[in-house]
């Protein structure tokens, strides 16, 4: 009897535990997206098929959640999209040039506070650096230039001193290249037992206000299907995952679950979300043979909650 | 005095549970679950609350009079925890090794002293964490009856990772059934309220 009493009692104290989470939501979340599809230039082999979908899903679906969780938003949305290139297109805000859209970055303090999460998908193509390769401004001959690229350095550059959270997620080749070290932390295929003892010990800074997601390595390309049944919509492999993993669905065009899937702890966070696409991408994580890509996320200490639930 | 005051509430309504396994004098399994009050030296972040968890093993090599010493092994994890702003410390899981040191002072009393290190994953980034673990914790024997016996602990663990010190005080009740004492093996329950 005493041991029963004894179990019973250590039981009751383990289930009524508690942890020190509380919920806070975001005061509002600016939803920019970027997406564009290459066929106005007069390359036709780099045209995509997934990218427009991706870009207008993740949009509708921050809409959506944070719609649903009573958070403010606005959102911005860079589209380039089927063969129209003309001086008025380009001179609109949202024509996905590198000029537009480094413009916006820039002014990002205009529509932001300390309360705001910059929230900015982009996807589209990669350069081998990483960067992303913008729309096309040649009027004449409609080719693609370096000037249209605008790489993850410059990005940094750009959003460092920025208000709130900035978050960026970049379906594209060699967006690796967005992930950074931190310099409290050890990057997995670079530790020695000297470096661990070098970063422990010597001063150092952390950044807990910008976030990458990148949906590849730094020297891997990132897919989408290069075709999909007859009905279905096209996207990138890592977008696909990271849509459900909210809760997307690809027929309402809409959230249709009530917690997304990808929630843990009651909490849909950068890492919650990242883990969700791992587990279920359709493409492989790491493959000597076939087509793979392995999802990255910045390596800082912090990690940042978009809901509660 | 505005720092003071939640870390005063926390450690109030705080509870830790801890569960061990101790088979004969050679061999110890722990596991110690409590809340832990984070201190940021770094930034102006100064105080959040997290849920540690260790899970030990202590093979005792070397029994010189009343001193224990040996190496032990640990599981650490660290739920993540809310800082501000929607800003998550990020959970840390890992592996540590160290030196544990026991001095029974008497047959109602012995100390405990581990200290020990390691390196632990950071969510789901592909980054790693160094982090250094003392934890010492004093065993009084208070009651002893048939086939169980009554030990009050303290507990004082300190993790620290860069700019991350994590102390958590506690006291708690150890209770040691003897139920296969014929075995040489003793089953031990440590229970306790952080305070």
């Amino acid at each position: 009897m005493k041991k029963i009493s004894l179990i019973c009692l250590l039981l009751i104290f383990l289930l009524t535990s508690c942890e020190f989470f509380y919920n806070q939501s975001p005061y509002k979340i600016n939803i920019i997206t970027i997406g564009q599809d290459y066929k106005n230039n007069i390359y036709s082999s780099d045209d995509l098929n997934g990218t427009l979908n991706d870009a207008n899903d993740i949009s509708d679906a921050f809409k959506d959640l944070s719609t649903n969780n009573n958070v403010d938003y606005d959102v911005y949305e860079f589209r380039q999209e089927g063969s129209s290139l003309s001086q008025d297109l380009i001179d609109t805000s949202y024509y996905p040039s590198k000029a537009n859209v480094v413009s916006f970055l820039s002014n990002l303090n205009n529509i932001s506070d300390e309360n705001t999460i910059n929230f900015i998908f982009y996807s589209g193509h990669g350069a081998n650096d990483g960067s992303w390769a913008l729309a096309t401004t040649d009027l004449d001959e409609k080719k693609m230039y370096i000037d249209d690229l605008l790489s993850p350095t410059e990005i940094y550059n750009i959003i460092q001193d920025k208000n709130g959270k900035t978050v960026i997620i970049s379906d594209s080749c060699y967006s690796g290249n967005f992930y950074q070290d931190s310099n409290y932390t050890v990057y997995e295929e670079e530790y020695s037992l000297s470096s661990v003892f070098e970063k422990l010990f010597s001063s150092g800074s952390d950044n807990d206000s910008i976030f990458f997601i990148s949906a590849t390595e730094s020297d891997n390309t990132s897919h989408e299907p290069s075709s999909v049944p007859i009905g279905e919509r096209n996207h990138g492999f890592f977008t696909k995952a990271f849509l459900d993993g909210l809760g997307w669905d690809d027929t309402t065009l809409s959230i249709v679950s009530d917690v997304p899937p990808a929630t843990e702890n009651n909490i849909l966070s950068l890492d919650s979300i990242i883990k969700y696409v791992k587990d279920n991408q359709e493409i492989s994580l790491e493959s000597e043979y076939l087509s793979s890509q392995y999802p990255q996320i910045s390596g800082w200490r912090y990690d940042l909650v978009l809901f509660s639930y | 005095m505005k720092k003071i005051i939640p870390l005063l509430l926390i450690a109030l309504f705080s509870t830790s549970y801890a569960y061990s396994v101790e088979i004969g004098a050679k061999f110890q399994y722990g596991f110690f679950y409590h809340p832990s009050i984070t201190l940021d030296n770094a930034d102006d972040l100064p105080l959040y609350s997290s849920v540690a968890s260790t899970y030990d093993i202590e093979p005792i090599y070397w029994n010189i009079k009343n001193i224990e010493i040996g190496p032990y092994f640990s599981i650490l994890h660290v739920s993540n925890s809310l800082v501000y702003n929607n800003i998550y410390l990020r959970e840390l899981c890992g592996v540590g090794v160290g030196i544990d040191l026991g001095y029974k002072i008497n047959a109602d009393l012995k100390i405990n002293t581990k200290i020990g290190s390691g390196i632990g994953n950071l969510g789901e980034s592909l980054n790693k964490e160094m982090y250094i673990n003392l934890l010492i914790s004093p065993s009084f024997n208070i009651a002893s009856f048939e086939d169980y016996r009554i030990n009050f602990d303290l507990l004082l663990n300190i993790i620290y990772r860069k700019y991350l010190l994590s102390p958590s005080i506690g006291f708690g009740f150890t209770i040691d059934m003897d139920w296969l004492s014929s075995k040489n093996t003793t089953y031990s329950i440590p229970m306790g309220v952080i305070t």
